[in-house]
């Protein structure tokens, strides 16, 4: 491994820099990032499918309740898209530690890159399933009566409030799978100078919390829009394909969170590269990289 | 970064037809997309003040039926020809790309021509399908107005030069015009350095490799705090101060602002680079092995 010779070229961008290089980080790692991805959003497609999927049943709906077909889909929409705003951290898990990976080496091994984040699980699940809101937005779903009515305290309030702390938290210190996965600092320690995760946090993200907001206002505008985008080009698709232009609950049920899941990946890929950025102007980090080179060549040369 | 292999990198390098080769960086989307919608914004404010002339005229003197229909024609060009004709006059820029800093040119980095520039705009329509219709979000009847633009995204990422299918068709990329100054050698604050550089032995070879690191710490390192200099040495002048046999507690950042002004300033004999960078004055009756912040060693 040679420091100063990274997969991706290190040196500082601005955001619209960094959209666009995740473009070409996708194409190049497309296979690796597609597998990763999947091994972290399937479960919780699966899951959020058996929280909520039963909202678009709409054979059920009739039978059970009395809302009228656009009221379901709206409710089925409003709380997919906030479960998955809340969860979409944690599906990129295994595709960040497999970037962290490439940045270095040639082709990891994607068998290493789970090893490595089973290792790390324990921190994972306090910062994302608990800290960050992951558990609780399930277990408040849980609790939604099934074919049951809207629960205006449980889908209208508190789910909101949950994402509006999820993803506050998120756009302010964004880069917790990055300081967990990749730099693995410790999750407690007692040493007042051991860098564990909650400080390593504070030090990496406290001097940009100005830049990080208006990073994140752009972020969310703009996966907003690629979600809408992406639905809609599936609605086109099916329309094409088999003449029918309806958003039919199927599209809904399956096509919606794939596009959304999607978008998700895009955006974990941007993140990850805006984490280098971070890391190059706050801490020189591609100057400490080539010394780090410097000082291994030195060493190889026995000096 | 040294670049033995093929880095993931925005910029391409255009061979001209001299057989020069440039590195531009090469626009994405999200960079051309400030650009497209300030030529919209551009596009819609123009349109709305020659629509209130118009229609004030047209009503004055009675044809406002025809008003309407020039309306609808100007429109129509401004809207296929807009673009063409400023990536022509402008040589490859349209104000909302001026203003951005990106440029159209030919990918042998030529300036485009009419046909060129036209064609891009033309298929513009292209690259925005598919197109969606605003029933689909249950507003109105069957229009496919609604842009998705995925065509140009999914275009853009399946080459390196993010060419949408405008760009392929005509043979045109889009740059980022960004000005790079080069700096000359930098100042270095502390006198010190010049001393403890005359300490280096004579025979300690600075590598190019080593010159080009020392060159990016020395242009950084003011950016830094003191701890963060001294971790960031330490990797290098840590083996070095032993190596030369200075003293423990010599500065690791004062190290290699030694090692930079032994490979910058004191190995070259070009008079006007000494007196450009030699911004220490005299030597001053200083300790050169004296670390500037005493922090103790981890």
């Amino acid at each position: 491994m040679q420091l100063d010779n990274t997969h991706i070229a290190v040196k500082e961008r601005n955001l619209v820099d960094i959209c666009d290089l995740s473009l070409h980080v996708m194409r190049h790692y497309w296979r690796p990032i597609v597998l990763t991805s999947l091994a972290g959003a399937l479960p919780l497609m699966v899951l959020n499918h058996l929280l909520i999927g039963w909202m678009m049943d709409l054979e059920f709906r009739d039978a059970f309740f009395y809302l009228d077909e656009s009221s379901a889909i709206t409710r089925y929409v409003w709380d997919m898209s906030l479960l998955i705003a809340i969860e979409a951290p944690l599906a990129s898990i295994f595709a960040t530690a497999y970037l962290g990976q490439a940045v270095f080496v040639d082709q990891p091994k994607i068998r290493d890159v789970f090893r490595d984040v089973f290792k790390m699980s324990p921190r994972v699940i306090w910062c994302q399933l608990l800290v960050r809101g992951i558990l609780p937005a399930w277990l408040l779903l849980l609790a939604v009566p099934r074919y049951g009515d809207f629960e205006v305290g449980l889908e209208a309030m508190l789910l909101p409030l949950l994402a509006m702390y999820a993803v506050g938290l998120r756009v302010f210190r964004p880069f917790i799978n990055e300081i967990v996965l990749l730099e693995r600092n410790p999750l407690i320690s007692r040493d007042r100078s051991m860098m564990t995760i909650g400080r390593r946090s504070t030090q990496i993200h406290a001097p940009s919390y100005s830049d990080l907001f208006t990073q994140g206002l752009g972020l969310s505008l703009m996966t907003f829009c690629l979600a809408v985008a992406m639905f809609g080009n599936f609605v086109f698709l099916k329309g094409v394909l088999v003449n029918s232009w309806k958003v039919s609950p199927f599209m809904l049920l399956y096509a919606f969170p794939l596009a959304c899941w999607m978008v998700a990946i895009y955006i974990n890929v941007v993140r990850f590269l805006r984490y280098l950025d971070l890391r190059i102007r706050h801490e020189g980090w591609e100057v400490e990289l080539r010394m780090r080179a410097e000082a291994n060549r030195m060493a190889s040369k026995s000096f | 970064m040294s670049s033995e292999m093929t880095q993931i990198d925005s910029t391409v390098e255009v061979v001209t037809p001299e057989n020069i080769a440039f590195h531009y960086q090469v626009a994405g989307p999200f960079r051309r997309l400030p650009a497209f919608l300030l030529d919209l914004l551009i596009r819609a404010a123009g349109f709305a003040v020659i629509a209130l002339v118009i229609s004030l005229v047209g009503g004055t003197i009675g044809v406002g039926g025809m008003s309407f229909a020039v309306l609808a024609i100007i429109w129509f060009l401004s809207d296929w020809f807009y673009g063409g004709i400023c990536e022509t006059m402008l040589n490859g820029q349209t104000p909302g790309k001026r203003t951005m800093g990106i440029r159209v040119l030919t990918v042998s980095g030529q300036p485009i021509n009419g046909v060129q520039a036209v064609m891009r705009n033309f298929l513009r329509s292209v690259d925005m399908m598919p197109m969606l219709s605003l029933e689909v979000m249950g507003l109105a009847a069957p229009a496919y107005i609604v842009p998705t633009c995925i065509l140009a995204l999914v275009t853009m990422t399946l080459n390196r030069r993010y060419q949408r299918l405008g760009d392929i068709v005509s043979g045109t990329i889009v740059v980022v015009e960004e000005r790079q100054w080069l700096t000359g050698v930098a100042k270095l604050e502390d006198s010190r350095a010049a001393q403890l550089a005359n300490y280096i032995p004579a025979d300690f070879v600075i590598t190019r490799s080593m010159s080009r690191s020392l060159a990016g710490y020395v242009d950084r390192r003011r950016f830094f705090s003191t701890a963060r200099r001294r971790e960031v040495a330490r990797h290098v002048a840590e083996p070095l101060i032993e190596r030369f046999g200075f003293p423990p507690d010599t500065s690791y950042d004062l190290m290699l602002c030694a090692l930079y002004y032994r490979a910058f300033v004191a190995d070259r004999t070009d008079e006007e680079a000494l007196d450009a960078a030699n911004p220490f004055g005299p030597p001053a009756a200083v300790q050169p092995f004296q670390s500037s912040v005493p922090i103790p060693k981890s």
